[in-house]
């Protein structure tokens, strides 16, 4: 959502850059790129394998929110076992009957913790926040299309949804 | 020679002897990171943000413990110190849970905004993600280790400044917590929740219940005023959202009292959901209607007048509550003096303040002592408190406070009669007085001081030898405190009965006390309204505490000027029974609900003015909320009354006139 909230910016974006892969677009493999985007934790065995072979077939590679850069919401299981995890969300659910853990090998595999991309591959550039500002993404992706630096200026990094409410201590 | 000669970042300046190097840098505009310092509290060095580079030391050192010295060469801004800081917020931040999406402080948190000084955009350490318990077990106050950083200011501000040492490190190294010392949840230990804790929190570890998720500093008005709940005066900051309270802080750590607030003053105007009165209403018949505030004050005048006319002036009584301001009262006197010409004036204070007040002042015109020499901050340095006749609650939060302080600075505490009250835990002696026995004591014991005073050994000796109401161990248990004692203060609490003789002897034990090199300060009951000094000292010998029964003196109708109290029980139901009744509120009660007249009035964050505090000192009060429309000033509706009084009469009413 925040990315679409970038507004009429993307319709420059969008004839200067090519869509290799998305969730959008129908391709089950990565071609090489110049820059892939990626959000959202590293949670189980495919979004591992997704991760590393995005990370070998790209130049440079941006975690996109809090999730991607910190470990954001869903590294919150962290702070319990991942079967007590597993067995909460498909056993003991209010609404669960006679559930169980899934077995079948196709699923993929829960890892033992939920962890931010920094912790399998490099990270390029990170833009963090919940969700990120479009103006901060907007700056990431035009920095990176004119060959400039793009790290956040201070006044986009954050946190959290807002960029104009806080308090600066200098 | 008292200034100090350094080099910071290459610059000559100069610093005060006995400052540490971040003070000299904070007095020459030198930027200097800093998490865990907070000016008014001690010096910690937990955090590592302070770091600087002094030339001839090894390792850098933390600014906010280091001693400047003469000469010393310091640098603020190496690139390598920067590393270092950032480092140390990035291990702070993959310690707990620092995500700040869901977090009730984003946006007002000191260690977000030192990450988005850093341009720290990821974390280079895996977070730990230690289970941690959130105590919300306080009423007003609630705990989440997840987010604390441990930089043990609320410790230092629960020691330094509140005095009750709540809070403390418990467990160790990575696993440490801010809890109570025996592990007590905070709503079941010995927590005051004055909120000095949360006020001086940099992270949102521990935060106001009331004050979550209402908006940011940024998106509020801040606003200075003075809490008007009880005579100490407090500054307030209150923070203000669309005309609603979303944060009440104190003056700061180095005002007043270090900028504490009680539990009443930082919570009680987020919580309390009282029924306000909007609008003038006036009795027709058995139902009140609403009706504009000329017409309301026009009922009101009529309906006294025609009382007075039947039962003469002194048959209406006029009510003020101690909460109003300075010029309400002022306004109130000259309605009572020129208008109203009753001798029945009342105040809605208990009778042990108007009588403690009244004593206090004929003692000093009488010649036997100042009381306004000392102040309640004398109480800070006090190395004996006498506490008389302390009640259950009492002292009130924030004297207990700066006697706690006094006690942890080694000072002594003295109880004498009272009831089981928050300071008997701390208390070195407790001089027991039954029932009805508190007078003798009193007096025993202030023969004891004054023969002290005076030297006079033959005079305590005999005094030893027996005296009333208190035993010889404790007799010399007290002489040998007040033998040492070098600044004694007394206090004294609502257990003691209101009998002029008595309170008269409190007091002259209090100055007995102050005799010899130390002073005295009597801080003689506090009084129940935040005005009452004000009050007092304006209305003079003329009030009185309301009486249990009205209509047995005579009184057929009363002008209530209730302001933003809440009536006792008792109080409406005396009320409830005159023939008249004006009522001038800003809440709904029972006695509102039954009033002839209601005229609206505004709460004390809608007012300006002025009120007198415990220490008699004249403190402003600003309109922090803005007054539900047509809510008129208590002084505005007094006027308006006084002017329909001399305004057209109604028509004549059957046997009005006499």
């Amino acid at each position: 959502m925040s990315f679409l909230n970038i507004d009429e910016a993307l319709v420059d974006l969008a004839g200067k850059v090519e869509f290799v892969r998305s969730p959008i677009v129908d391709s089950k493999e990565f071609k090489p790129c110049d820059v892939a985007i990626v959000e959202g934790t590293v949670s189980d065995t495919d979004n591992l394998e997704t991760l590393k072979s995005l990370r070998a077939n790209c130049k440079i590679l941006v975690a996109l929110g809090d999730c991607a850069v910190f470990g954001g919401m869903t590294s919150f299981r962290n702070l319990f076992d991942t079967e007590d995890v597993l067995r909460r969300g498909y056993v003991e659910t209010e609404t669960t009957k006679d559930g169980a853990v899934p077995t079948d090998l196709h699923v993929p595999r829960l890892l033992e913790r939920a962890t931010p991309l920094s912790a399998h591959v490099q990270v390029d550039y990170s833009i963090p926040g919940c969700p990120p500002h479009p103006e901060s993404i907007l700056h990431v992706i035009a920095s990176l299309l004119e060959g400039k630096d793009p790290k956040l200026p201070r006044e986009l990094l954050h946190f959290d949804s807002r960029i104009k409410v806080r308090s600066d201590a200098k | 020679m008292d200034e100090l000669n350094l080099s910071i970042d290459g610059r000559a300046v100069k610093g005060a002897k006995g400052s540490t190097i971040l003070e000299v840098c904070m007095a020459n505009d030198v930027y200097v990171p800093t998490l865990c310092h907070i000016e008014g509290l001690s010096g910690s060095g937990g955090c590592r943000l302070c770091l600087v580079d002094v030339e001839g030391q090894k390792r850098p050192v933390p600014a906010c413990m280091t001693p400047a010295a003469e000469g010393m060469k310091v640098v603020t801004n190496a690139n390598q110190l920067a590393a270092y800081r950032r480092t140390a917020l990035e291990l702070l931040l993959s310690e707990r849970n620092h995500f700040c999406f869901f977090c009730e402080k984003s946006g007002d948190c000191e260690l977000q905004s030192l990450c988005y000084e850093f341009g720290i955009d990821h974390m280079s350490f895996p977070a730990m993600f230690p289970p941690l318990a959130l105590d919300a077990s306080a009423e007003a106050l609630a705990i989440d280790n997840n987010r604390c950083i441990l930089c043990g200011r609320c410790v230092r501000v629960c020691s330094e400044i509140v005095g009750n040492n709540t809070l403390d490190f418990t467990k160790r190294g990575s696993n440490t917590v801010i809890n109570e010392p025996d592990l007590f949840p905070l709503g079941e230990s010995n927590c005051v929740q004055c909120g000095a804790c949360a006020e001086v929190c940099p992270t949102g570890a521990i935060f106001g219940k009331l004050s979550s998720y209402k908006g940011r500093k940024a998106q509020c008005q801040v606003l200075k005023t003075t809490c008007c709940e009880c005579p100490m005066a407090c500054d307030l900051t209150v923070h203000v959202r669309d005309n609603n309270v979303v944060l009440i802080a104190g003056g700061g750590l180095k005002g007043r009292f270090g900028g504490q607030l009680c539990k009443k003053g930082r919570f009680d105007l987020l919580a309390r959901n009282y029924e306000r009165i909007t609008r003038p209403r006036v009795l027709k018949g058995k139902t009140q209607t609403q009706t504009d505030l000329s017409n309301a004050l026009e009922a009101a005048s009529n309906l006294l007048r025609t009382i007075q006319r039947k039962h003469g002036k002194d048959s209406v009584a006029a009510i003020i509550s101690p909460r109003c301001t300075n010029e309400a009262i002022k306004a109130f006197k000259d309605f009572v003096e020129k208008t109203l010409q009753t001798k029945n004036v009342f105040i809605m204070e208990p009778e042990i303040g108007v009588l403690s007040g009244g004593i206090a002042r004929a003692l000093e015109q009488e010649g036997l002592g100042r009381f306004s020499d000392c102040k309640t901050s004398d109480l800070l340095d006090a190395d004996l408190i006498v506490a008389i006749g302390l009640g259950p609650g009492e002292p009130h939060p924030i004297i207990a406070s700066n006697i706690r302080r006094a006690l942890n600075r080694g000072g002594h505490l003295v109880g004498v009669g009272g009831a089981d009250c928050v300071l008997s835990a701390r208390t070195n002696l407790l001089i027991g007085a039954a029932k009805g026995k508190l007078a003798s004591v009193v007096q025993s014991l202030t023969s004891l001081a004054n023969a002290h005073a005076k030297g006079d050994e033959d005079a305590i000796q005999k005094l030893m030898r027996g005296s009333p109401g208190v035993g010889p161990d404790d007799q010399s248990a007290f002489l040998s405190l007040i033998r040492s004692a070098k600044k004694v203060m007394t206090v004294a609490g609502g257990e003691v009965d209101p009998e002029p003789a008595l309170v008269r002897s409190v007091a002259m034990l209090a100055l007995a006390l102050g005799k010899g090199e130390g002073r005295s300060v009597p801080v003689i009951f506090l009084g129940s309204g935040g005005n009452t000094r004000g009050a007092l000292g304006a209305l003079g010998q003329d009030v009185r505490s309301l009486p249990t029964d009205l209509r047995k003196l005579g009184i057929r109708g009363a002008y209530a000027l209730l302001a933003d109290e809440q009536p006792a029980a008792t109080d409406v139901a005396n009320l409830k029974g005159l023939d008249a009744i004006i009522v001038q509120a800003s809440f709904e009660s029972d006695l509102s609900r039954k009033a002839d007249v209601v005229i609206p009035s505004r709460i004390w964050a809608e007012r300006s003015g002025t009120m007198t505090d415990i220490d008699d000192a004249v403190r402003q009060i600003s309109p922090v909320l803005a007054a539900p429309e047509g809510v008129p000033s208590d002084e505005e509706a007094i006027r308006g009354l006084e002017r329909s009084w001399g305004g057209p009469a109604r028509p004549k009413r059957k046997g009005g006139m006499t």
